[in-house]
């Protein structure tokens, strides 16, 4: 690597400063550690209460219940018995929940992608200063605020084939233009991405907007001083230094949309016919409308494996990533 | 206070309990045991906006006897998934009104009291239609007494008819005729009702399933086909429109209020509903008769009491009191819901059109009674009608692979 602008103003001030506080916090570390009270554990016990109860007794729950036969009168009498691999050969072999997986799969690409897209472009955007730019941002937040219960039943109307106003302004084009949008398989899907495509937008733009700022100006500075274009600067400064939070982005966009349930519910009801089930409806249908418990957590389980691989793939990267950008 | 004075005050309560419980046992409808007064009855029903008929007979109970009575309303479609809840934690009501498919599913599960012998003792058991009492029943044994009854039945815009000059059609090949006629292509529908993945549409397709003369133990017969090929004909003609998919049984009768649909499949229970919110002149009719005859689908309620409940003589002495046809006749007729007793369907009040039509269709109404794998199986039906209209299989591929989920459900005890 050449010796950039950006470096040698690293190498001077800024350096030296960065290692002041660090020697500093690290003489501050050292101290603490030998000297650890038993106030301090007191400090972390809300902490722990809170993690125990919400999230590993649920967790360690599902996990023993999709190794037992759960029924309602088993719940009332505290009589599960152990069926082993039962519960996961039953829902491997069920057509439908492979088919939910599909489903999951595609609803999962289709949304990360797009709304990292839309999200970086809103991001990108809003990183110059315009006029409204807050009042403009706050609008594109509007849909992160607003219950999903409100957000699925507007895009609800807005896809209605005879009513609703997507058909009417495509007919207002070409009146061989509407869709019989939640009637078809495909166009189902598609209209329940598009609104989680919606939806998403702003918590990427928000994560994407914060690792824009954290660029520091003295680079596109630097960049523009050797004669680099818009384009360019987008291409080479911008993008790579954004790799980091991207990997975040995504990340957590592939788990949040792996999630994604409450919309499918209220805009298709997972139909018509399986179209737009995705693996969590599916758990949901298994456990809450058949009583089938034991099913329904191996499902979770299941797409809990899949999501801690996903986690453990975005550590590794961000790891390589760190250590990328500080040799 | 010494302790003298203590033993007195209590045994002067004792006493004065006593009188005052046999006071309330006299108002009161005069059977069953002695109630504690301290006693609270939790009651969970889906009743979003009940109306003040029912909240009078709670009141009333609760005036009477002395015994609370909370109740709790939970959204329908989250009353199942709350009562496993409430199984798990140990936290279930004492009586829940419920729907009545849902009655064999929980007795089975273990989650209803066997009130067989109260009600047995009571002797009214008989007053109730079959279907309403089919509902109750499981196994031989009986677990909850029928609230109110309704059915599926057909609203259409009179106004229409009258123009076209037609009458509201009797058998299959008339409403398919009459439907096409009336549909205006982009404006009006000729039939409208529920299609959607919820219960509400299996209430309309086991409709035409039984006029056709199949059940879910016979999706792969002929007759079935026959009540498959005749709703996709129906969407083919134009006569009903694809959006049913994504209407419930509401929607669906909002298009024949709006004007949009000239016929709707619905529940009598919206028939008030419809009055209040129609221009045009309307009326019902009964359910147009399949290839072997009329059919309609029984909805209503259900009172039964958890097996959990500490209180089962305070619950049932409940269930009793409000159940008194005197009681029930106020509500049935506020909430335009019709009587599962024949001694309360005598009434005059159920004499008027359209009620007498009715209850005409509710004579062919069969329940739903498929035991614990019920909900399940109706999912099946679900996918079974929706991908056959939507076009994501023909409907013999659909029924095949509804029948090849259901029939082993049916053979699971």
């Amino acid at each position: 690597m050449t010796m950039t602008a950006p470096r040698a103003l690293a190498d001077t001030d800024a350096l030296t400063a960065g290692k002041a506080v660090r020697a500093k916090a690290g003489r501050r570390v050292t101290r603490r550690t030998t000297n650890v009270r038993w106030t301090d554990y007191l400090f972390l016990l809300p902490a722990v209460v809170f993690l125990l109860a919400f999230a590993a007794y649920p967790i360690i729950t599902t996990i023993v219940y999709s190794f037992r036969k759960v029924t309602v009168l088993g719940l009332m009498t505290g009589k599960l018995p152990f069926v082993g691999l039962a519960n996961y050969q039953q829902v491997l072999a069920d057509p439908l929940f492979l088919h939910s997986v599909v489903i999951a799969l595609i609803f999962t690409a289709a949304s990360v992608s797009f709304q990292f897209i839309f999200g970086f472009a809103f991001a990108l955007l809003f990183n110059n200063r315009f006029p409204f730019r807050g009042l403009l941002r706050g609008l594109v937040m509007l849909a992160w605020v607003m219950p999903l219960i409100v957000v699925g039943t507007v895009f609800k109307w807005m896809f209605q084939s005879g009513t609703g106003i997507i058909n009417a302004a495509l007919a207002s084009i070409d009146p061989s233009l509407p869709v019989a949008w939640l009637e078809q398989p495909r166009s189902a899907l598609l209209a329940v991405i598009i609104t989680n495509i919606w939806l998403g937008i702003p918590f990427n733009m928000a994560m994407l907007l914060a690792g824009l700022q954290g660029i520091s100006p003295s680079v596109y500075e630097a960049a523009r001083v050797d004669g680099a274009s818009t384009w360019q600067r987008l291409r080479y400064v911008t993008l790579p230094l954004m790799r980091g939070p991207s990997l975040i982005v995504i990340t957590l966009s592939i788990i949040l949309t792996l999630n994604v349930f409450e919309i499918i519910l209220i805009i298709t009801g997972g139909g018509p016919g399986q179209a737009t089930t995705v693996s969590t409806f599916y758990a949901y249908q298994q456990a809450f409308q058949f009583f089938k418990v034991g099913p329904a957590s191996a499902v979770t389980v299941l797409s809990f494996c899949l999501l801690a691989l996903v986690s453990a793939v975005y550590l590794r990267l961000l790891y390589l990533s760190e250590r990328g950008t500080h040799r | 206070m010494t302790k003298r004075q203590l033993t007195i005050s209590r045994r002067r309560l004792i006493k004065s309990a006593a009188v005052g419980g046999f006071v309330l046992a006299a108002t009161s409808i005069g059977v069953g045991p002695v109630l504690a007064a301290d006693v609270k009855l939790v009651l969970w029903d889906y009743q979003q906006t009940p109306n003040p008929a029912y909240l009078k007979r709670l009141a009333d109970y609760t005036a009477a006897t002395g015994v609370a009575v909370e109740r709790v309303t939970i959204k329908y479609e989250d009353f199942l998934g709350k009562i496993l809840q409430g199984a798990a934690a140990n936290a279930l009501p004492d009586v829940i009104l419920i729907d009545n498919p849902w009655n064999s599913a929980m007795a089975d599960q273990g989650v209803l009291a066997d009130i067989t012998d109260k009600v047995k003792a009571w002797g009214q058991f008989d007053q109730f239609y079959p279907g309403p009492k089919a509902s109750a029943v499981w196994k031989d044994r009986i677990y909850g007494v029928p609230n109110e009854s309704n059915c599926l039945i057909m609203y259409y815009n009179k106004d229409m008819f009258d123009a076209a000059g037609l009458q509201p059609p009797k058998n299959w090949d008339e409403l398919r005729d009459t439907a096409k006629k009336l549909t205006k292509k982009g404006e009006v529908y000729g039939l409208s009702t529920s299609m959607m993945k919820s219960e509400n549409a299996v209430f309309v397709f086991e409709s035409l399933l039984w006029q056709a003369g199949a059940d879910l133990n016979s999706l792969n017969s002929p007759e079935a086909l026959k009540a498959m090929n005749f709703l996709v004909d129906l969407v083919k003609d134009g006569s009903l429109s694809p959006e049913s998919l994504n209407w419930d049984l509401r929607a669906g009768v909002t298009q024949l209020v709006n004007g949009r649909s000239a016929m709707a499949f619905d529940g009598t229970w919206d028939a008030p509903w419809v009055r209040d919110n129609m221009k045009a002149k309307w009326d019902v009719a009964l359910l147009p008769a399949g290839p072997v005859g009329s059919a309609s689908n029984l909805g209503g309620e259900n009172w039964s009491i958890t097996s959990t409940t500490h209180h089962p003589d305070e619950a049932w002495n409940l269930i009793e009191y409000v159940n008194e046809p005197d009681r029930l006749l106020p509500d049935l007729i506020a909430s335009g819901q019709l009587p599962s007793r024949r001694d309360i369907a005598d009434r005059p009040e159920f004499k008027v059109h359209p009620i007498d039509t009715a209850i005409e269709q509710l004579a062919v109404a069969r329940a739903r009674v498929y035991g614990p794998n019920y909900p399940e199986m109706a999912n099946a039906l679900m996918l079974a009608f929706q991908t056959a209209i939507s076009g994501q299989a023909t409907p013999q591929q659909a029924l095949e692979t509804a029948a090849a989920t259901i029939t082993p459900l049916l053979a699971t005890p």
